[in-house]
């Protein structure tokens, strides 16, 4: 099919027609769509995560140790009729139990077979009188039983526990003792046996130990109903494996350093251009050794003592030019008309002397450091990974080396910086390797960044040393 | 800025260029747009797809055509991705060529760009896109069936009847002009 004339004067008007269009606008709505993910913003998230995971670990922290007090708070007193045992607070050591339990039965033997525990805390101190406890009930229970019987032996062996408290001598024994018990020793006890947190084998002891049913009488008053015992489920350890939370680490990292240089003063941008060009990062090296503290939930805190050295290379060429006087230089020649020398005169003559000179210093920043550091693992089997933040409070305590000066000399890196506190972000990813059940290789890559101008503060220049780098490290469980 | 400059820019995803690449295009691109499509929100919609397809895509373009002609393509093909194509099944096929009106120039002559753009509108859709294809961006009807999915001859007969249908279009205007 040809083309008509008419289809080139359409073509040519609609060509290169232009719509107004609000183009600022249309790029606004596409602009997330097309740009690549910012850096700074994927930083700034993961400041962000890490904040928050220290927090919640803090947090998790501080909760379990309250938790721990109020089971330590607690006290039982024992008493019938008139004679009271003190009952020691519950888990201090086995030998205080023992005390109690040997108290305890011999008020038993002398009293009409009735006897009131008072539970002193500081929550309830001003509410109860005359309460029980379960865990003061068990252990009077199977101390009137049998007397060699330790608490901890209880522990390890459920079943042998179990047969003492079914004894029918002790039932016999129990089946005619009141217990008062008042709410709020009910709710302390009640919230005792879910929590799982505990510090000794006595602690672990309690929701074992408190297995026995009671019935309200008439009157409100508890009896002890010695006749169906069940053993409660051992609660959960706090570390994996029936270890201890606590580990000891140990690390050794290095990784490459970054320069922050920077001025607000205008004036001095060529000066800082030189001083970027005069000086190259080196390495960053660091080690560390610390404590770390695992929740069950896997949070961890790990604080210790660092060290840390970030080194760079000071290297520049500069020349200087003086004036010079020689009194002996050659300064009129007389000669013959056969060009034979006649005559020669020395005098004064001044000249330009022009040094060039270079030098190459190693610069170094050492620091002392106590990293505070939280963290999550996560993963099962031998390898797990794990995420983790923290603030480091560093000690520049050695400052050595040499910069160019604002003069253009070499200048003591001494005259520009001092010994200092410093503060700096942890971050790190962690690639954990279980070699068994106590020992962990770990590797991680880590970045620090530096808040504190290591010059002082009426330098005009400023600067801090980031690095990027991965750590190597070990721990181990116990 | 040059035009090399904004290419090299948008392939490396700098921002700066890609919004000069908006800024410059974006006009002569709604026109093409808007010659596809139903109304004005449509080719904008589709305008916006277009620019999201061009700097995703931009990393293929070979600088040996013209880069204002890879521009317009993409926003042609995004704007008969939108479009409904159930225009052109219902067409009979062979009636293209016997009666091809001939329309004199002066017809069109003294129509400026926007009165053009107006009057093709009113065209059905299907009509609409072959003769955009045809007439304006010089496409042949091999490449116009390759690109709306059709026969060759539909793609004539769909120009024929357009054409007959803007001539009748323009000079009822002109009668009610007069």
């Amino acid at each position: 099919m040809k083309r008509h004339s008419s289809d080139r004067h359409i073509q040519r008007q609609l060509e290169h027609h232009q719509t107004p269009v609000d183009a600022e606008a249309l790029w606004a709505n596409i602009e997330a769509e097309v740009q690549p993910p910012k850096r700074s913003s994927r930083w700034l998230f993961l400041w962000f995560l890490f904040s928050i995971i220290g927090i919640a670990a803090v947090w998790h922290l501080l909760d379990t140790n309250n938790k721990t007090d109020d089971i330590e708070l607690n006290a039982i007193i024992a008493s019938s009729g008139e004679n009271q045992a003190a009952v020691a607070p519950p888990l201090a050591n086995i030998n205080q139990q023992e005390s109690l339990a040997n108290n305890v039965t011999e008020s038993l033997s002398t009293t009409n077979n009735t006897f009131t525990e008072q539970t002193k805390t500081k929550k309830l101190q001003s509410s109860s009188n005359t309460t029980t406890h379960r865990e003061g009930r068990n252990i009077i229970a199977n101390r009137a039983v049998e007397k060699t019987t330790s608490i901890h032996q209880f522990n390890n062996k459920p079943s042998l526990k179990e047969s003492l408290v079914d004894d029918s001598n002790v039932e016999q024994k129990l089946s005619s003792l009141t217990l008062i018990e008042p709410n709020e020793l009910k709710e302390a006890e009640q919230q005792k046996a879910d929590k799982s947190v505990t510090n000794n084998n006595l602690e672990s002891s309690i929701p074992m130990l408190a297995s026995l049913d009671y019935e309200l009488l008439e009157s409100s008053i508890p009896k002890i109903a010695a006749t169906k015992r069940t053993l409660a489920p051992a609660p959960p350890t706090i570390s994996r494996n029936g270890y201890s939370p606590w580990s000891l680490t140990a690390r050794i990292g290095i990784g490459s350093t970054l320069q922050d240089l920077s001025s607000g003063i205008d004036s001095l941008r060529e000066y800082q251009s030189t001083r970027e060009l005069s000086e190259k990062q080196l390495e960053t090296f660091s080690f560390e050794f610390g404590l770390q503290w695992t929740s069950k939930q896997r949070w961890y805190l790990r604080s210790g003592l660092g060290y840390r050295q970030t080194t760079e290379r000071s290297s520049y060429v500069n020349s200087s030019t003086e004036i010079v006087q020689d009194p002996n230089r050659i300064v009129r020649i007389v000669l013959s008309s056969n060009g034979d020398t006649l005559s020669i005169e020395r005098g004064l003559v001044e000249g330009q002397r022009t040094t060039t000179y270079s030098k190459t210093t190693y610069n170094r920043y050492r620091f002392l450091e106590i990293p505070i550091i939280a963290g999550y693992n996560f993963g099962e089997g031998p390898f797990s990974f794990g995420v983790e933040a923290g603030i480091v409070p560093q000690l520049l305590f050695q400052i050595k080396g040499e910069i160019q000066g604002m003069d253009g000399n070499f200048t003591s890196l001494e005259t520009v910086s001092e010994t200092k506190l410093a503060w700096s972000l942890h971050s790190a990813f962690n690639i954990n390797y279980a070699l068994n059940e106590q020992w962990q290789i770990q590797l991680s890559p880590v970045f620090r960044y530096q808040f504190t101008n290591l010059h002082k503060a009426d330098y005009p220049l400023q600067v801090s040393y980031h690095s990027l780098g991965a750590q190597l490290g070990i721990r181990y469980a116990w | 800025m040059t035009e090399q400059a904004i290419i090299r820019g948008c392939q490396q995803q700098v921002a700066k260029y890609q919004r000069e690449l908006v800024l410059r295009y974006s006009p002569m691109l709604m026109t093409v747009a808007r010659r596809y499509v139903r109304d004005e929100a449509m080719a904008k919609d589709v305008l916006q797809d277009a620019l999201i397809k061009i700097f995703r895509a931009i990393d293929t373009y070979q600088p040996t055509g013209s880069f204002s002609a890879w521009l317009r393509k993409i926003v042609i093909t995004t704007s008969l991705q939108t479009i409904d194509r159930s225009c052109f099944r219902r067409e009979i096929n062979g009636m293209e060529e016997e009666n091809e009106p001939v329309l004199h120039p002066e017809v069109y002559s003294h129509l400026g760009a926007e009165e053009l753009m107006n009057l093709i509108g009113r065209l059905p859709q299907g009509f609409k896109q072959v003769f955009n294809l045809f007439v304006v961006e010089g496409y042949s009807h091999r490449e116009i069936a390759a690109l709306l999915d059709i026969t060759e001859s539909t793609s004539r007969s769909q120009l024929t009847r357009a054409r007959k249908q803007l001539q009748a279009i323009i000079t009822q205007r002109e009668k009610i002009r007069v």
